[in-house]
């Protein structure tokens, strides 16, 4: 007991980390991220029906222009504070280790920290292996304040609810609290439109800053799914103008938590996706899998009060989306442990 | 003409109100839905576009849940609030197949001159496309809103810019809330729809129809307008991007909208038994040559060709109209007015009222 008492709290002396924003992004490639839209795409008419007004918006021959052009906050103040990896054209690289390269592998691989094999589909299985945010939450210290919201359904099985008992609203779950706030999100959740099956990512956002504001979790995961909707549809354009919103409600998040107390220079955010789509293939960016295998490149940002501002990561690194795991937990100062492998911590995103 | 609208003006309140012995209506939900066809409205969804794979891309899920080879099943499966509640206790107009009509009376077949006739009552010849400029013509919400009993309870809620000019909110001081601006009242939902509003994906460089809905619910739930009107826009801007899954499923989506604010107000008893709710369209879309379902203009001839449903506690319920008719869409200001009892009278030329909507 004591012993594991030491160990919990043996990073906690200078550690400047209390709560934890954890954005999953699902099927966002890196290719978007690093190098800004992609003009291949836009001049083919199957998946750019405006390429005038993309044009207009994103485009740039300077890549580092073009970038920021679609992700103003991540290239400037992520560039600035944090840390971005998975920028394989000057060879820092971020991979799925699962081979499957979907949605269900990806997310599970990232939370419960490294690839089971039998997690090989996105079929709704409850995941038999503990993950880090049932660990983190069964800390004395974290009971209850983890909360997860996400579009997908998935994250009840693949967080295994009835087994954690974290709290996850998900797909078409209402929060079940008495607030005001949430009459008019449940409302609108109820009656929503939903294109592609599932309740729109702006009203998952919402339900999570409103429990933010109103309960303070101290770990805050937010999946949001429509740029994987959108890639699959073919629609580059809507893929486009989705990235770039909801980087901007990323963005407006950071900001709001850091006119809050508990949160102001005390939160580490990390953003990561599940899988990547394809590249190499153009046409294959509407896809992913293991059929194409370029879609198991990622792209890992992070920023946070005990991380070394390094900017764009240009070494020759090699990391896998199973190391988030454990790099969540150190943040915080605990040391993930489970009855499973659990893949290594990033130690880049430490001070030595 | 002066001396007769002068005259008009003197006898005041008697002429506006003549009608009023009768009416049961007391409210109006006006919805002006941007771009729907008539033809999804009256035959569901359209085989050809959806099994073209230019067109939709996921047609066995469209087929799965929308097809019929009936159309009166099919229409019904996409639209079951029309073909339910609204088909048993109102009216729908424009089913072509009948031989039931109605056209855009302008010659332009797009969304400015559309909204404008519906609202100023005729089509005025000097509204240049979509060149938007402060409509120098009186319109029907101004004149409701001008009457004592609807002062400051008319109000617009619309997902297009346009609105502004169309009803000249400058002139007719008239609450008109469009695209990016906010809803500057008390409240901690408004508050949310604001910021939904800044922060919602723009696809198409407006805010969401959800959003638009939801700012015109809050407000009718916080202040009880006697006269509200809805403009969505996503329909139209899913027909121009050639995306009929999302064209369709945004039909069928707000289609619950619309069924989801008649169900709630009539839980109000300002509401229930007293309110008139019509529907229809800016423009209608291409259909002869099947491309042309992305398009509309003066140019895609069959685009002028558009809808009219409604139903309240006035309206004979005699469902899809399938008698051998013509109407225009400019005849719809005069028709609202009418419901509430009023005469509409400007000084420009005002279409007929629908007669057909008011029992003899």
């Amino acid at each position: 007991m004591s012993l594991g008492l030491g160990l919990h709290s043996g990073y906690a002396q200078k550690r400047k980390t209390e709560n934890l924003l954890l954005i999953g992004w699902d099927g966002v490639r890196w290719q978007d991220i690093f190098t800004g839209v992609d003009s291949g795409l836009i001049n083919d008419p199957v998946f750019t029906k405006r390429p005038g007004s993309l044009r207009t918006m994103y485009w740039n021959d300077t890549v580092e222009v073009r970038r920021k052009k679609l992700f103003p906050w991540f290239w400037s103040t992520i560039q600035q504070n944090g840390q971005m990896y998975g920028d394989r054209t000057i060879g820092n690289k971020v991979d799925v280790a699962n081979p499957y390269n979907i949605t269900g592998p990806g997310f599970t691989e990232t939370l419960v920290g490294f690839v089971d094999s039998s997690i090989n589909s996105n079929n709704k299985v409850l995941d038999k292996n503990t993950n880090v945010l049932e660990f983190i939450n069964n800390q004395k210290e974290y009971k209850g304040k983890v909360a997860v919201f996400a579009m997908s359904n998935l994250f009840d099985y693949i967080l295994n609810k009835p087994r954690t008992g974290l709290m996850i609203s998900c797909d078409t779950d209402q929060v079940d609290r008495p607030d005001k706030e949430f009459r008019l999100l449940n409302e609108m959740q109820q009656i929503a439109p939903k294109p592609f099956g599932e309740r729109p990512d702006l009203l998952t956002y919402f339900q999570a800053k409103e429990y933010l504001t109103l309960y303070h979790p101290r770990v805050m995961y937010l999946e949001m799914g429509e740029t994987d909707d959108y890639g699959h549809a073919g629609s580059y354009d809507f893929y486009v103008s989705t990235l770039h919103s909801q980087e901007a409600m990323i963005a407006s998040l950071w900001n709001y938590i850091q006119s809050i107390p508990q949160y102001k220079d005390k939160t580490t955010l990390l953003i990561a996706c599940d899988h990547g789509r394809g590249g190499m293939v153009k046409n294959q960016w509407t896809g992913h899998g293991p059929h194409i295998p370029d879609s198991k490149d990622i792209f890992i940002l992070a920023m946070g009060p005990d991380m070394p501002a390094l900017g764009e990561v240009s070494t020759a690194t090699q990391l896998y989306q199973g190391q988030m795991a454990a790099t969540i937990a150190k943040f915080l100062g605990l040391d993930y442990v489970a009855e499973h492998p659990v893949m290594p911590v990033i130690a880049t995103m430490f001070k030595k | 003409m002066k001396c007769i609208l002068l005259l008009l003006a003197a006898l005041g309140m008697d002429m506006v109100t003549s009608h009023a012995q009768s009416g049961k209506t007391e409210n109006l939900i006006i919805i002006g839905w941007d771009g729907v066809r008539w033809q999804e409205i009256f035959t569901g969804v359209d085989s050809a576009i959806m099994n073209d794979r230019a067109y939709t891309r996921r047609s066995s899920a469209m087929r799965a849940e929308f097809w019929d080879d009936d159309p009166n099943i099919r229409r019904k499966k996409l639209l079951p609030f029309f073909w339910g509640t609204l088909s048993q206790q109102g009216q729908l107009y424009g089913n072509r197949t009948l031989g039931n009509k109605v056209d855009v009376a302008n010659r332009w077949h797009v969304t400015l001159p559309g909204f404008t006739e519906t609202l100023i009552g005729f089509a005025d010849s000097t509204v240049d496309g979509n060149h938007s400029v402060p409509e120098k013509d009186a319109n029907v919400l101004e004149f409701i809103n001008n009457q004592p009993a609807y002062k400051g309870k008319v109000a617009i809620f619309a997902t297009s810019r346009l609105y502004d000019n169309i009803l000249n909110v400058k002139r007719s001081g008239l609450i008109i809330n469009c695209d990016s601006e906010e809803v500057h009242l008390p409240g901690t939902a408004f508050q949310m729809l604001n910021e939904e509003q800044r922060l919602s994906p723009q696809l198409f460089g407006e805010r969401l129809d959800l959003v638009t809905y939801f700012q015109a619910k809050e407000y009718l739930k916080e202040y009880h307008p006697r006269v509200l009107y809805i403009n969505f826009s996503e329909p139209d801007n899913y027909g121009h991007a050639g995306s009929y899954d999302w064209y369709i499923s945004t039909l069928h989506g707000q289609e619950r909208l619309i069924a989801d604010m008649w169900n709630y107000i009539q839980g109000i008893p300002q509401y229930a038994g007293k309110t008139t709710l019509l529907i229809s369209n800016d423009h209608g879309r291409g259909d002869k040559v099947k491309s042309q379902w992305t398009s509309h203009g003066p140019g895609i001839q069959d685009s002028k060709d558009i809808f009219i449903l409604a139903m309240g506690p006035d309206i004979p319920p005699l469902g899809e109209m399938n008698n051998d008719q013509q109407l225009y869409q400019g005849q719809i200001a005069a028709t609202l007015a009418k419901f509430l009892g009023l005469h509409y009278v400007a000084d420009h030329p005002v279409m007929p009222v629908i007669t057909t909507m008011f029992k003899k």
